[in-house]
């Protein structure tokens, strides 16, 4: 039994400290697979601790022999998903208070490349193209290249098969690439 | 060597797993052995790589090490925190049972107290426990049942 499998087991035993164990192991992914969703420090910390919080009281659930980290990722990620919902929410309702204005709004809530990686000339490109695509082309490639999945943590993580993942994630880097090309 | 029998999509899906090395050693060596000899797979391998080099030169902004130090306490004192409800929540259920159940026993024996009022507010109590039982049944439900009811909607 590995080190995350015997941590599971004893917290699952009502041991708490041994969570400690693999909250220092994935705290780092935690918090930066949450900054993609909120980019900024302070939501990113706050979200991947509630999700650890979260993860621990469905502990018992957990069946033993699954990846820890693909499984807590999906209750980070839907915790993320309801911080986005609400933020976009506010801005509707501060937006419907100003009617002087007839035009369509964007309402999605800006996140900032710079609040999410160090610099790099191509950060702001990079992400812009990478919000034009489809959510679910975004998804795959920030799972690979920033939350460094690999293909069969993918599978597991959106429930589809690992040659499913391959296709998907080839078109959607072809879709990239072509958005670079036309942005440079 | 003739060429291996994939339509050029295929292809082009082991050639993004070869960068990603997911494939196993034998089609990691097969899968080289055409990049280097055909210049049609060699091209679509630097299209790919010139991406996954633009990904992987982005680095994620550094947090504090403070940050990372406090990082366990909070969880921990989300979790005592989270124990704490639970022991609220029990004492509170416990302590509401045991007042409904003298209010019931005094207003039973209350012999001054008109026996149709008394009836009327054994019924209110009565559909306001069910009710209560109703409601948290159907949340339990809910909670079993659908698998994406950690997403508000």
């Amino acid at each position: 039994m590995d080190e995350d499998q015997q941590a599971i087991v004893d917290c699952q035993m009502g041991k708490t400290e041994s969570y400690r164990i693999l909250v220092e192991k994935y705290k780092s992914q935690a918090y930066y697979a949450a900054l993609l969703y909120t980019g900024n420090r302070e939501d990113a910390l706050d979200l991947s601790q509630e999700a650890f919080y979260r993860a621990f009281r469905a502990i018992k659930s957990f069946k033993l022999g699954r990846n820890f980290y693909t499984w807590f990722y999906q209750i980070l990620k839907n915790l993320c998903i309801n911080h986005y919902n609400r933020i976009k929410k506010r801005s509707i309702s501060f937006s419907d208070i100003d009617d002087t204005s007839n035009f369509e709004r964007d309402t999605s809530p800006i996140i900032k490349p710079d609040e999410i990686f160090e610099d790099h000339e191509m950060r702001t490109v990079l992400w812009s193209a990478l919000n034009r695509l489809k959510e679910e082309d975004k998804e795959i490639i920030m799972l690979k290249e920033f939350n460094g999945f690999s293909y069969k943590e993918i599978a597991e993580v959106i429930n589809i098969p690992i040659g499913s993942v391959m296709s998907r994630l080839y078109y959607a880097r072809q879709k990239l690439a072509k958005l670079l090309e036309e942005m440079l | 060597m003739s060429l291996p029998d994939f339509s050029s999509t295929d292809m082009n899906i082991k050639i993004m797993a070869f960068i990603d090395k997911e494939l196993s050693t034998k089609d990691m060596l097969e899968i080289k052995k055409l990049i280097d000899r055909e210049k049609l797979y060699r091209d679509k391998y630097n299209e790919l790589m010139k991406l996954k080099e633009v990904t992987s030169d982005m680095k994620f902004k550094k947090l504090p090490d403070m940050y990372w130090d406090e990082y366990w306490h909070h969880i921990y004192n989300r979790i005592e925190r989270g124990i704490s409800w639970i022991l609220i929540s029990i004492g509170a259920i416990i302590v509401i049972f045991f007042a409904l159940w003298g209010f019931v026993n005094e207003l039973i024996t209350d012999q001054q107290l008109n026996p149709i009022l008394k009836i009327g507010i054994l019924i209110l109590l009565l559909g306001a426990i069910i009710l209560l039982i109703s409601v948290i049944r159907e949340k339990l439900m809910v909670r079993r049942l659908d698998k994406y009811r950690e997403v508000e909607r």
